[in-house]
């Protein structure tokens, strides 16, 4: 998919992504597809997480653009950036649940806090988004009372309640068994078959890019290493995606000198 | 440690007790090499006080063998012990040697005893840099208070001013927390304060024949200045602190994070019903902490100082006037700002895990604290020079 491509949910152009004075990722030109499942890949520190900050306006740009369909965030007023958040759905990778709050309470929170919704409706929206990622009868358990893999699926549900172009979800299957990892995965496909969304994967386990992404993008070395459809990628020259593919090992030079020098009996 | 001199006799050196080995040796042997031996104790946790290479005595001059037995069994901590012994010695300008007494020995000190690789320096600023980072922090500082102060303070008077169910809501609860969970402890520490007060005057006030001016005192100090500081200074170890520590924890859960990325704006939700309910609750708590106080003093009034209920009562509403419990309001509204903007910047700047969400507390709760004083000081000087004038 070039960059040029107008049916990108998300665009960058030339992006420099950090933290104050340290560039983690440069000049970072992307193509996020429209209902399509990306993945953005990496070993691990090489940037997915920043670039997922940033694109979610948690991080601010320390250079380039970024483009939200067709409308470019810096330009945005506080007011229209606000809208335009209302408009994804993000799942943490700790899941970010809020612990006092009860499964229900947790999916229902954006509907009551911004829409004012009558707390009877917003409960059995967060019912229904419950029961779409298998949780329909945890309403009233606590974060804390429920396992690593049904607090990441309240995130989705949570991060869906309010039906989002755009879903985020930072490393969906980290800390999880393979069968529960792979349950979820089969519900993130479950979910753009069914409501079209538009779902960016944060992620370096294998299995799950292979089971999930229409579209890939491989970040390494501060950059974007390749990006497009994840055959494409996988057949990539650039340094590190073989690697990364084939699960090899950067071979560590042996290092000499120090105390074995000094064996006198070698 | 036992420390052996030779003369090539023996040049494995031990000193031996029953059988085993017990001490670090070192001897010089006929060929005028020096041979150290350390015991396995040494090698696995090092001499204690003092390194291996004390053991070879200051007159050595040349070559200095470490000769391992084959006993000894080497781990991660001998190679150590090892590297810093060699390291010692070098700088004593000695050469050094290592005689290993199997493969198993060689392997491990290949495996561990390799060149360090240089480690990587977080830059640290000195001198002049560090100051001007410091006056940045600060500027930073006072930038962020005054937009939380301002944002909360406007995010209030829009929410008095348009009420919704789930704000007001929020409002109760938070005022049933901060407010009704402190009347106990206010309601006892007021009253003995003011007891304590009226105990340490009364001698003077009776040598004096003025035991009813006990009603001015405690009147006049527990509405004007006790009863609001001490009030502020209870609620920000109480409420303050644990504002800061639930704000650090949801940052590092991410919370924060996924608040905001929902479009939903944190210092609205979890900031401004406290700001709310702090502006309401202090100066209440302030308001029954004076009363308190006052009632302290005239236990110690009527018991110690023999003066009649009545009188006491009669001399406190003529000597503090409105204006005197307005000041005192003012100043614990003033206060209630302090607690919740200190609480809200260190709880949302909270970094470093667990031991950060203590550090930041402590911070929220010192720094109240200290601006509480500073207020006060500023108010109270204000307050005195229009009067004087």
């Amino acid at each position: 998919m070039s960059a040029s491509d107008n049916t990108a949910a998300i665009r960058t152009e030339g992006l420099v992504c950090g933290y104050g004075e340290d560039v983690i990722l440069r000049d970072v030109n992307v193509s996020i597809p429209k209902s399509r499942i990306t993945c953005v890949l990496g070993g691990s520190g090489c940037g997915k997480s920043t670039l997922l900050r940033t694109l979610l306006g948690l991080e601010a740009p320390l250079a380039g653009s970024i483009e939200f369909s067709g409308k470019k965030l810096a330009q945005s007023t506080e007011t229209e950036l606000a809208a335009l958040r209302r408009r994804v759905g993000v799942l943490f990778q700790g899941a970010a649940l809020f612990n006092s709050l009860t499964l229900w309470e947790n999916v229902a929170f954006p509907l009551l806090e911004l829409t004012g919704t009558d707390e009877d409706l917003a409960r059995e929206t967060a019912r229904m988004k419950l029961s779409l990622v298998g949780l329909g009868a945890f309403l009233e358990h606590l974060p804390s009372e429920v396992s690593g893999g049904m607090r990441k699926r309240c995130g989705i549900a949570r991060a869906l309640v309010r039906d989002p172009e755009v879903l985020f979800l930072d490393e969906p299957g980290a800390g999880l068994d393979p069968v529960t990892s792979a349950a979820l995965d089969h519900m993130i496909l479950d979910i753009k078959e069914r409501l079209g969304t538009t779902v960016v994967v944060v992620t370096h386990e294998l299995l799950s890019i292979r089971a999930l992404a229409d579209h890939a993008i491989m970040l390494g070395g501060g950059g974007v290493l390749a990006q497009g459809a994840l055959s494409v990628v996988e057949a990539s020259n650039a340094a590190g995606v073989h690697a990364f593919f084939s699960r090899q090992a950067h071979a560590e030079p042996e290092r000499g000198g120090g105390l074995a020098e000094l064996l006198c009996n070698e | 440690m036992k420390v052996g001199k030779g003369s090539g006799k023996n040049p494995r050196g031990a000193v031996i007790v029953c059988g085993m080995e017990v001490g670090t040796t070192c001897t010089h042997t006929a060929e005028g090499q020096w041979t150290l031996v350390p015991c396995a104790q040494d090698l696995a946790e090092g001499p204690s006080g003092s390194s291996l290479a004390s053991a070879v005595p200051e007159e050595a001059r040349g070559l200095v063998e470490v000769s391992l037995g084959a006993e000894i069994k080497l781990a991660a901590i001998s190679v150590a012990v090892l590297r810093l012994t060699v390291d010692r010695l070098t700088k004593r300008g000695l050469k050094v040697r290592i005689r290993a007494a199997n493969a198993e020995q060689r392997r491990l000190i290949k495996l561990f005893g390799a060149e360090p690789e240089a480690t990587l320096e977080s830059p640290r600023p000195r001198g002049l840099e560090r100051l001007l980072q410091g006056v940045h922090e600060i500027k930073n500082a006072a930038i962020e208070c005054a937009w939380l102060l301002s944002r909360t303070l406007g995010q209030s008077v829009v929410h008095t001013l348009r009420p919704r169910a789930r704000d007001d809501q929020r409002l109760l609860g938070e005022v049933a927390a901060m407010g009704m969970g402190a009347v106990p402890l206010i309601a006892l520490i007021a009253s003995m304060l003011g007891m304590i007060l009226a105990l340490q005057a009364a001698p003077i006030l009776r040598m004096w024949g003025q035991e009813l001016r006990v009603a001015d005192l405690v009147g006049l100090s527990m509405t004007k200045e006790i009863g609001p500081l001490l009030t502020a200074i209870l609620l920000a170890g109480r409420s303050g602190s644990a504002l800061a520590a639930e704000l650090g924890t949801m940052k590092l859960n991410d919370e924060i994070d996924a608040m905001t990325v929902m479009g939903v704006d944190p210092i609205a939700t979890l900031v401004t019903p406290r700001m709310r309910a702090m502006l309401l609750a202090l100066p209440l708590l302030t308001l029954m902490g004076d009363v308190l106080g006052i009632c302290g003093g005239l236990v110690i009034a009527s018991v110690v100082l023999d003066v009649a209920v009545i009188q006491y009562i009669h001399q406190t509403l003529q000597e503090v006037h409105l204006a005197d419990i307005m000041h005192g309001l003012v100043k614990s509204a003033l206060f209630a700002m302090v607690i919740v903007t200190t609480a809200a910047w260190q709880g949302l700047s909270t970094k470093g895990g667990a031991a950060g969400i203590g550090r930041h507390t402590t911070r929220s709760v010192v720094y109240s604290i200290l601006w509480i004083i500073v207020v006060d000081a500023t108010y109270t000087w204000i307050e005195t020079v229009i009067n004087l004038r």
